[in-house]
């Protein structure tokens, strides 16, 4: 299978650049240089790359949005606050390829026309910081980056912010007002951040994974990318899987690729030979799926979102028979209390209310009546916030209950 | 066909009807009760008068009487000025003035409380009003002074009640109260229930919550 | 002027307005706590989620503007549904301590929980998260992080109108709170508006605190009376005594907003010793008490005889830039009217300058009475005498030997104060004979001829002319003391004693009087004095 993203991830010391480019490195770069801007965007906009940080949003179009004869200048934002749990894969393309995002990042700059770019690092990263700002210190140094890129008349600067550690700023909103210095709090939309974001310029957010797989398509085509994955889910897609599996990691399959396939020949199957019980397929803020569901899913945005779950980041968290649910939930609305930024009140009190009702059951003390508090305060919160963090806490409330009610009960049966 | 009243001669009736044992122990029947008590009352059985102030009468625990101002653990009162009793007070008999608290959780107290007696129409509704059960009211029902400037009842004279060892708790919202509150001695408690003499000695033990001056005797 | 539809009703808003100013201009309630007219949009509270067609998601009034054709649901069920849910969550950490909250009465949370609410509460009070409380913020706010809910409009405050940003959010999730860093106090000359702007009891007022419970208050409109900027205020008083004052919103004047030394300017009334009965300096040079008629009598009689026997000439009038426009028009009709004087004045210290000047970007002004453009449209700025000092040298010179004097104390008190009181005493030691009316007793007030008890401000109704020329009334909130009287009536009774034939019997006859006689307040509307204030033409005279 072609490999778009981890072609050279195990080649030793890739993050240098001589290696990079021997590799084949910045070649992608080279040859969008030739085109015109307005053409790399059709070639991404045909290539049908949609946004892997979660939402799937596709790319050429977001570019599309970013008004062209703006007075104000463009900014390209590179998302790298990766903190969805079950999500590492943009580490991976950090610690081990940081050039190829590099690369990818001035392919978008050139493209937006956007002369200033920025990469916002997760706070927790910081060892990725050394790995990341080498790589920068080195593309400057060969005169890829600066004040012209690749020796073309074109001025390009991208610098390293490194997060405070709030998962909120992983909010493209949050992330640009954070990078502008405030507190990140997401912002009111609209106006969207293509027509007034960073400094109130026109600005793209872009996940990590996205700007790399654009020099592999600059390179091959749009076409050789289209022709991945389903009709409507090009290309490939890394799913980072973690949990009751035999050998957790990042792996690149192409889009459509059958969920329990995935899990049995990918990730080498179930430890000790347990059932499966369950699978959260994109990171924790997606709907779970019961080994039941996950029987005719196949991993792509339509077939997860027909079967009630969503894509989302591409975490997959595998639950084996041992595993207590309620536990589980516990976790990770424990998890989006702690995260949530605090700004309007239905996520700021319903993530923490919700918490504290799962860890009542958790430690027993539940009643059978906290499972439909625990649905109203869902119902509360949902669609009514500025940004989907309560969401991202409603849908495993809300899917967890539903789905494996019995084993709620069984916790609050004990008082 | 239109129906016709029937109609009755009641004169009649009563003539036809009437007996000696219907006209005269008939009445006699009926004041069984009355007779009965003017017979235990003439032989000294039971009294209808008491000879107060020596002997008392057990008011209703509901009794509305002067004011407690309960307090806390430590002997400060647990009012914290929420001006709720002033409010509901129809007779406009109570004037507080807060300060401030040095524990901010109770934030607010009373630096002054006072009840003008002599305004208050006994009605309880600053009782019920008050959400700290701060102020009860006492069976105490002889409210007697010198001078009007006495009838004002300020902080101390609400909290500290020495009378109330031997008056007891009147009116107070929460009904658990009772218990803790009063502890009657077991062999009293059905003697409350009757209308009869009375001797108020029981045991009448603190509560953490209502201060009573030490015991004089 | 994009027409749309509120709850099945046709209303036509302003461009660019937002869905719930539109509401609230048609009369339609839209319940909110971080929304505020004079400050920036935040839309974090939620609590106005209106149901808009065509949109998917409800979406809050304050941050959507509205436009044509749009069909707009604020009381459905689903929106109820929606805002008994942010209500709920608001009160899920909240302490309820009503009782020994000072915003009790005038809360959004108690006015919302019963319109919306009316829940009963499925958290236990040991679930609850404790925040910090009574944490002292300066001179004018306490704050208790318990009972906010984070609607950010005091930071907002801070950091949009003053420009100042003390406050900022800290922590996360249910854990944020409103705070300064390292609980500095916030010392802007403006932070007490934090305190009104705040809709639950998390910041309170360290002046009002525990005061009084607001719900034994009766508030009466009045305008601001500490400098020449005219902020329209609203009193609350009990019992004749006032406890706060508070701004009403004039978005031509003071938006929302009032200063802290206005805002305290209420407590400079009751400083000092009031005068509250009428003196009359006998022959032997001592002041003896009489009644407001005897004192009116004398005075009428002590100027008329001055003004026989040195001329109309030597008599001066001098009004106060505190006193209300009524009071100097019927002193400026009785100094030229009955005494033949053609001699007003009324500066102490160049208020005519000041009164223009600003003291900083917001509100205040250098100038500290609130009328002192009412004086200059009054004609009181008499250029042959040029100010107290003029009057003072004329004084010396023997050519003004009697005069009327109106003197009120500044409310917001300046250095300077002293020396304009310092003049007017002079000036009333050097004079033959001299009618003060006075509100507070003072030294040298014992030179007075004949003294008269007048009501200060909030305890008389008048009009005052702000820096924009700007007529606005302001109420009377409370008694006089004693026998202390409005200026302008006590003026009345002297114009009538001395044989004028108008009859005035409120400060509201005596306006529209001056309405026909003055032309500067020929164009003034009535209706609008007493509401947003009526400009009057600058370069009038009587």
């Amino acid at each position: 299978m072609t490999k778009v993203l981890l072609s050279n991830i195990d080649r030793p010391e890739q993050v240098k650049l001589e290696t990079y480019r021997a590799s084949g490195g910045y070649r992608g770069l080279e040859k969008a240089l030739k085109l015109d801007q307005a053409a790399v965007i059709e070639e991404v906009k045909a290539s049908g790359l949609r946004g892997r940080g979660g939402a799937g949003f596709p790319t050429g179009m977001k570019w599309g949005f970013v008004p062209r004869n703006s007075p104000k200048p463009t900014y390209l934002l590179c998302n790298a606050d990766e903190s969805e749990p079950g999500t590492f894969k943009d580490r991976l393309l950090m610690e081990r390829d940081p050039h190829l995002l590099i690369e990818g990042m001035a392919i978008a700059c050139y493209a937006l026309n956007c002369h200033l770019s920025y990469i916002y690092l997760r706070g927790e990263y910081e060892f990725i910081a050394h790995i990341l700002q080498k790589a920068l210190d080195e593309a400057y140094e060969a005169k890829i980056l600066g004040p012209s890129l690749m020796g073309r008349d074109f001025a390009l600067d991208i610098f390293l912010h490194l997060g405070e550690g709030a998962y909120i700023c992983g909010e493209e909103t949050a992330l640009i007002e954070s990078l502008e210095g405030y507190r990140g709090y997401p912002r009111l939309k609209p106006p969207f951040p293509a027509v007034s974001g960073f400094l109130a310029s026109p600005t793209v957010v872009n996940n990590v994974e996205t700007l790399c797989a654009v020099p592999w398509i600059i390179q091959n085509g749009a076409a050789a990318y289209a022709s991945m994955g389903t009709e409507k889910s090009k290309g490939t897609k890394l799913f980072s899987v973690s949990g009751h599996v035999n050998k957790p990691g990042v792996y690149e399959v192409e889009m459509g690729y059958p969920l329990l396939d995935f899990i049995k020949n990918e990730s080498g199957g179930i430890p000790n030979g347990r059932k499966l019980k369950a699978v959260i397929p994109g990171g924790s803020s997606v709907p779970v799926l019961t080994a039941q569901e996950c029987e005719s899913v196949v991993l792509d945005y339509e077939s997860l979102a027909k079967a009630g779950s969503m894509l989302g980041s591409g975490g997959v968290i595998v639950f084996d028979e041992t595993t207590k649910m309620p536990e589980v939930l516990s976790v990770i609305a424990d998890f989006y209390a702690h995260e949530s930024c605090g700004q309007c009140t239905p996520c700021r009190e319903g993530t923490g209310w919700a918490a504290k009702i799962l860890r009542n059951i958790v430690a027993g003390k539940g009643k059978r009546s906290d499972l439909e508090l625990l649905l109203k305060i869902a119902n509360m919160m949902e669609g009514k916030t500025i940004c989907p963090l309560a969401d991202a806490d409603v849908m495993p409330i809300r899917s967890f209950v539903n789905k494996f009610r019995n084993e709620f009960e069984d916790f609050c049966n004990g008082h | 066909m239109k129906k016709q009243a029937k109609v009755v001669n009641v004169s009649d009736r009563a003539q036809r009807e009437s007996s000696f044992a219907k006209e005269v122990l008939g009445p006699l029947v009926g004041m069984k009760l009355t007779i009965s008590r003017m017979a235990q009352n003439l032989t000294g059985q039971i009294s209808p008068t008491i000879n107060y102030p020596e002997e008392r009468r057990r008011y209703s625990d509901r009794y509305r009487g002067a004011h407690i101002l309960t307090a806390r653990q430590d002997g400060s009162p647990r009012c914290v000025a929420c001006y709720m009793c002033a409010t509901a007070c129809p007779a406009d008999c109570i004037y507080i003035e807060p300060g401030e608290h040095p524990d901010p959780l109770i934030e607010k107290v009373p630096t002054r409380f006072d009840i003008d007696m002599l305004r208050c129409v006994f009605c309880g509704y600053c009782v019920e009003a008050c959400p700290e059960e701060a102020i009860i009211m006492s069976k105490e029902s002889e409210i007697c002074a010198l001078g009007r400037e006495e009838t004002v009842w300020g902080i101390e004279r609400l909290m500290r009640r020495p009378e109330l060892k031997e008056f007891g708790l009147g009116f107070r919202p929460n009904e658990k109260l009772v218990d803790s509150v009063l502890a009657v001695t077991p062999e009293a408690k059905p003697a409350i229930r009757m209308a009869g003499r009375i001797t108020l000695k029981e045991n009448v033990e603190m509560i953490p919550h209502v201060t009573f001056e030490p015991q004089q005797d | 002027m994009p027409k749309l539809t509120i709850n099945d009703r046709e209303i036509e808003a302003r461009d660019g307005a937002m869905i719930i100013q539109a509401a609230a201009e048609a009369g339609i309630e839209i319940p909110h706590y971080c929304y505020h007219q004079d400050l920036p949009v935040d839309g974090n509270c939620r609590m106005c989620l209106v149901e808009v067609e065509k949109m998917p998601k409800l979406t809050p009034a304050c941050a959507t503007s509205v436009s044509e054709g749009m069909v707009v649901n604020t009381h459905n069920e689903r929106v109820k549904e929606a805002v008994r849910g942010v209500l709920e969550f608001l009160l899920v950490n909240h302490p309820v301590d009503c009782p020994v909250c000072d915003q009790a009465g005038e809360c959004r949370l108690q006015d919302y929980y019963m319109v919306y609410g009316l829940h009963t509460s499925e958290i236990p009070l040991e679930m609850k998260v404790r925040k910090r409380k009574v944490i002292d913020l300066g001179p004018m706010v306490v704050l208790d992080t318990e009972r906010c809910v984070l609607c950010s409009r005091c930071i907002r405050f801070c950091d949009h109108v003053t420009g100042t940003g003390e406050l900022q959010f800290f922590g996360r999730g249910d854990h944020v709170e409103i705070g300064t860093f390292e609980d500095r106090p916030i010392l802007n000359p403006y932070s007490g508006n934090v305190v009104d702007i705040c809709p639950v009891g998390a910041l309170t007022s360290r002046d009002f605190r525990f005061k009084c419970r607001v719900w034994f208050l009766h508030s009466t409109d009045s305008v601001c009376a500490g400098c020449s900027t005219g902020c329209n205020a609203r009193i609350d008083h009990r019992d004749g005594a006032i406890f706060r004052m508070i701004p009403r919103r004039n978005p031509d004047v003071n938006k929302s907003w009032l200063c802290d030394e206005g805002r305290l300017s209420i407590h400079e009334i009751g400083r000092g010793e009031r005068v509250r009965r009428a003196l009359i300096k006998g022959r032997d040079g001592m002041q003896a008490p009489a009644s407001l008629g005897e004192a009116l009598d004398a005075a009428n009689t002590g100027l008329r005889e001055a003004a026989r026997k040195y001329g109309g000439a030597a008599i001066l009038g001098v009004g106060s830039a505190s006193a209300t426009n009524e009071a100097l028009f019927l002193l400026a009709r009785y100094v030229k009217g009955q005494l033949g004087g053609d001699q007003l004045e009324f500066r102490l210290d160049s208020e005519d300058r000041k009164a223009l000047e600003p003291e900083d970007k917001i509100l205040r002004r250098f100038d500290k009475h609130p009328n002192s453009m009412g004086a200059l449209a009054l004609g009181f700025a008499g250029d042959e005498i040029g100010g107290i000092e003029g009057a003072i040298s004329k004084a010396r010179e023997g050519k003004i030997k009697a005069a009327v004097i109106l003197y009120y104390k500044p409310l917001v008190t300046r250095e300077t104060d002293a020396l304009a009181e310092a003049r007017i005493a002079e000036l009333v030691s050097l004079l033959e004979f001299s009618v003060l009316f006075a509100a507070h007793k003072a030294d040298w007030q014992t030179d007075a001829g004949v003294l008269l008890p007048v009501a200060a401000w909030t305890e008389e109704e008048g009009t005052y002319t702000n820096y924009q020329s700007r007529v606005q009334a302001a109420l009377q909130a409370i008694n006089p003391p004693g026998d202390a009287q409005p200026a302008w009536s006590l003026l009345a009774a002297l114009l009538e004693a001395s044989g004028d034939t108008s009859v005035w019997s409120s400060s509201t006859d005596v306006l529209s009087d001056m309405k026909q006689a003055v032309s500067a307040f020929a164009g003034i509307d009535l209706d609008s004095v007493y509401s947003q204030g009526a400009l009057i033409s600058t370069n009038g005279a009587l």
